[in-house]
Formats: structure tokens, C-alpha cells, sequence
């Protein structure tokens, strides 16, 4: 699949329902992000994004802008 | 940069089948799987969006398998008995050799998983079937009868026979072992059943 071409960046968040609104704003039209999405199933509410040019570092500031704690998870 | 590594994504794949099967579909959380393979909860976000999406690729990836080992060296221009005969061999050593595979599929047929699985069946290898059948009926090998008639008379018999041996137990509780004159036997009358 494409995806593999892309780099996947994994973090730890506290987002719920409506924190997932709040970002989905900001996500859905940064160009530079392919594909994203939240497992809220997850206790860690996983934000899963697919981009080949963003830094962790840059996903993490826009979230927490947002007001939502956001960080790296390590491999 | 994350890249994704085949051995790692194996082990995933077979830690992710045996707690599902163990445990249920609660059993099988993305933190929990991470655990038992050894690997960092992060690293399973690379291969799966969610356990949703890990739950239908493994659906894939086991019936990608059925699929190989069901049309080892068969021809669906195969006479009916040789076709179906290497159909119930292949078959047979599937469910042998991935039992717990086999057991994924099942659960995953009676759960809300089923519907997004079935769309991404294999399209080839339903039509490698039909034509098989197709050729046989024009032949005069086989009755034409709805294909879930068909199925069910010309696999159902076989899978009946393999779930018996799994369990070690025939129908009175007395051990029970599926081996060759067994399916010798059966395959004949199932052979008989489908004549025109």
C-alpha cells in the first residue's frame, strides 16, 4: 500500500469526542498531513498521523495549541 | 523515519491471533497485543489505524493463506473428481496446519466484523470456483443446484469430518482420528451425491 512510503507518527493524547472535533479543524486541512485519525478505544487515545514532511514536534505543537496534551509515543 | 519490518509484523500477526482466539475480542487490545509480542504500542499504529482496521487485515492476510493453499496445483479445467479431490486435500492440510487461523475465521463470521471482512473476499478466487463448477456441469459431471446447495454438499461433509478430528471426539464421545480411508469414503459418496 502507499502508506508505506510515508512516515507514520504515533502520540499519546488526551482527546475525547469533541477534542477529536476540535483538531479534526485544524488536521483535515493541512496539506501536508495524508491521512489521520484517533482510537479513542485506546486508554492512550491514540493519534495516528500519516505525513512524509511534518516532525513529530510539529504535530504535537498544533495539538497542544488546541489545549490537548499531546506527546511522541517511542518506538 | 518508521519502516515497516516483516518478521516484526509476523510476530504481530500471530501474537494478535492467538490472544483473539484465547481471549475473545476483548482479550485482543492494542495495549495488551503490544505486551505479548514484545512490542511498543507505538509500533502497532504503524501497521494498523486502529483494532478495527488490525482486525480486517488479519482477515486478509489468514484468508490470503486459505486461498494459496486451497489452489495448490489446481486447474479449475480439472475433471470434476481430480479437482475436487485435490480441493479436499488442500483444504484439509489448511485447517491442519493453521488451526488457530481457522478459528479466527469462524469467530469472525459470527461477529459485526463479518461484513467489512466479506468485502474484501478475494474475487479470483470465487470465480476459480465457479469456473471449476461451471466446467464440470457443462461436462455432465455434476447436477446443476444453487451453489449454496452445491457447497454444502460438496464441502460441508469435509469440514464436518475436520472439526471432529480437531476436537479428538467423534459423535459418542469415543476418539475420533480423520484419516485417509475416511476421507476416501466420504469423498465417494459425496462424488455420488453431486452425479448427474
Amino acid at each position: 500500500m502507499m502508506e508505506t512510503m510515508n512516515a507514520v507518527l504515533v502520540f499519546k493524547t488526551n482527546l475525547n469526542p469533541s477534542g477529536v472535533e476540535d483538531i479534526a479543524m485544524l488536521l483535515s486541512k493541512d496539506p501536508r498531513i495524508k491521512k489521520w485519525n484517533v482510537d479513542l478505544e485506546d486508554v492512550d487515545r491514540i493519534l495516528r498521523v500519516v505525513s512524509n514532511t511534518l516532525t513529530p514536534m510539529e504535530v504535537q505543537h498544533q495539538i497542544n495549541a488546541a489545549g490537548y496534551l499531546c506527546e511522541e509515543l517511542p518506538d | 523515519m518508521r519502516t515497516r519490518d516483516e518478521n516484526k509484523e509476523e510476530t504481530i500477526r500471530q501474537k494478535a491471533i492467538e490472544l483473539f482466539v484465547k481471549h475473545g475480542f476483548d482479550g485482543l487490545s492494542m495495549q495488551k497485543l503490544a505486551k505479548e509480542a514484545g512490542v511498543s504500542p507505538a509500533t502497532l499504529y504503524i501497521y494498523y489505524k486502529d483494532r478495527d482496521d488490525m482486525i480486517v487485515q488479519l482477515w486478509v492476510w489468514v484468508m490470503k493463506k486459505m486461498v494459496d493453499t486451497t489452489l495448490e496445483g489446481f486447474d479449475p479445467g480439472m475433471s470434476f473428481e481430480a479437482g475436487l479431490k485435490l480441493q479436499w486435500q488442500n483444504r484439509a492440510r489448511f485447517c491442519m496446519e493453521y488451526p488457530m487461523e481457522l478459528h479466527f475465521m469462524e469467530q469472525i463470521k459470527y461477529s459485526p466484523y463479518h461484513e467489512a471482512c466479506s468485502k474484501k473476499m478475494d474475487a479470483k478466487f470465487i470465480n476459480t470456483m465457479g469456473e471449476f463448477v461451471h466446467n464440470a456441469i457443462r461436462r455432465k459431471e455434476v447436477v446443476k443446484v444453487p451453489v449454496e446447495v452445491y457447497w454444502s454438499v460438496a464441502f460441508a461433509p469435509l469440514y464436518q469430518l475436520v472439526k471432529m478430528h480437531m476436537s479428538g471426539r467423534g459423535l459418542r464421545d469415543e476418539k475420533f482420528v480423520l484419516d485417509e480411508k475416511t476421507i476416501n469414503q466420504t469423498f465417494k459418496l459425496v462424488l455420488k451425491a453431486l452425479k448427474p
